[in-house]
């Protein structure tokens, strides 16, 4: 009777336990979900279209965009950026010599590096090259860093995202797992997740916008936007939305915002890179 | 035709007198300049009373790094709050503030309550926007010797770090709605 109740005890215990397992997903079925979702709620979109954010469902936005990108605000900044690659550093290196495969290589970003265990963004890699050849880290929301990721990602369009997260580390998953969790929970005095203007509001209006929809958020930065008046990193508007739901920002290029990034970046796989772009 | 020329005329006049009238509203350069420089002068007065510690000095090089980018108006107003702090100092050195002593104290309690709550919002990634510059302002006002004023801003900065943490808690287990799953049909 005392080993019949013991093993039944035990197996209550270990069903207890296994549930939460049993509803947890992987990040597999989480962009399956993802994709399917947004292609669900615009139907009228072609995929690779989602790379366009609002202009891909709002057609007056969009031919007022297509005007724009006629002249794009955005070529002094490639300009600019291509005269950092092509410029040595005091040291005589370049960036060339930290990324030999360049300038084309904003496909290989963002990835989880497993000697340094982080997520390794493109913006982080530029700083440790210069570092490493004795130039100052560039900030990282706007100025010279734009410039130099315009031109990356302009001479990258085209690339297909593929983000991956190796199964050999299980601090990889951690970290898409905290990105996850950071953009699906609540914050700020206002209460918003990430989800609650892009995922469950996106195509409806908030004020005089239109939210844009989440698939397809991080393939066009940098971005000119009209209301920075400049050019501006993914990590610039991660801080202006944490502000506007008057939550603390977090430091761009912190933990926080590379892991929100590789769990966006990875939700996108499959689309093509196509910034830098102009945005409202 | 002739309503339309009158209305022109009227327009015209209006704005005559208008656009000239928003320099008697406006803060100048000069008047931004004059308020630090005053501020400047409060804080000698200050340090040669034997002020050693106050906020002034670091108010002072914010007006001054507003000039800049011509933020008059604002540099004026911390320029403001730069000689108040260093008036009530000298009041409170020259033993002007006795009864304001025990709010003083209550006001300081305040603001490191809050200052911890901050720190244990912010240690869960709850920290709201605000209570930074909340906590800033408590502790000008406190400077300034309005403790009432202080106690009732770090009291609200206090109750939104609160609330924060309360948030981030309660978001813990954040993870893909219900309603994506149902849209799928899963």
């Amino acid at each position: 009777m005392n080993k019949t109740l013991t093993m039944l005890s035990a197996l209550g215990v270990g069903c207890l336990l296994a549930v939460p397992l049993a509803f947890a997903s992987t990040p597999e079925e989480d962009q399956a979900l993802w994709q399917s979702y947004f292609e669900k709620r615009f139907p009228q979109v072609p995929k690779q279209d989602f790379a366009n954010g609002v202009y891909a469902i709002d057609p007056v936005g969009r031919e007022n965009w297509e005007a724009i990108e006629e002249f794009p605000p955005y070529e002094t900044a490639i300009s600019n950026g291509e005269e950092m690659w092509n410029t040595a550093f005091a040291n005589g290196k370049s960036y060339s010599d930290c990324f030999p495969d360049g300038p084309a290589i904003a496909g290989k970003f963002p990835h989880w590096d497993k000697e340094k265990g982080m997520v390794m963004t493109l913006p982080l890699a530029i700083n440790e090259c210069r570092t490493a050849n004795g130039e100052k880290p560039l900030k990282y929301q706007k100025g010279p860093i734009a410039d130099l990721l315009s031109y990356i990602e302009f001479e990258s369009r085209g690339q297909v995202i593929n983000v991956e997260i190796p199964k050999d580390d299980p601090r990889a998953l951690e970290a898409y797992e905290k990105g996850k969790h950071f953009y699906f929970a609540r914050r700020g005095q206002l209460n918003f997740s990430c989800a609650s203007c892009h995922v469950g509001n996106s195509g409806t209006t908030l004020r005089t916008e239109i939210l844009s929809p989440a698939f397809g958020h991080t393939t066009h930065f940098p971005v000119y936007r009209s209301k920075w008046g400049e050019m501006g990193t993914l990590h610039r508007r991660f801080s202006g939305c944490n502000k506007q739901v008057r939550a603390a920002p977090f430091e761009p290029q912190g933990e926080e915002y590379r892991d929100l990034e590789y769990f966006m970046t990875y939700m996108n796989n499959g689309l093509e890179l196509n910034g830098p772009g102009a945005r409202k | 035709m002739k309503t339309r020329n009158l209305a022109t005329r009227l327009v015209i006049a209006a704005l005559l007198v208008v656009i000239p009238a928003t320099a008697t509203w406006a803060t100048t350069r000069q008047d931004a300049e004059a308020a630090i420089a005053e501020a400047k002068t409060m804080r000698d007065r200050a340090a040669a009373a034997g002020v050693a510690k106050s906020e002034a000095g670091s108010m002072i090089e914010e007006a001054e790094s507003l000039l800049k980018v011509r933020q008059y108006t604002k540099a004026k107003m911390i320029a403001y709050w730069a000689i108040r702090q260093d008036e009530f100092a000298i009041d409170a050195l020259g033993g002007e503030t006795p009864a304001e002593q025990n709010k003083e104290a209550l006001a300081n309690a305040m603001i490191k309550s809050a200052e911890a709550a901050r720190e244990k919002a912010a240690s869960v990634g709850g920290e709201w926007r605000d209570v930074g510059d909340m906590l800033k302002s408590a502790k000008t006002l406190a400077g300034a010797g309005d403790f009432d004023k202080a106690m009732e801003v770090a009291s609200a900065a206090k109750f939104q770090a609160e609330k924060g943490y309360e948030q981030a808690m309660a978001e813990k287990n954040a993870d893909f709605p219900v309603y994506m799953h149902k849209a799928v049909g899963k």
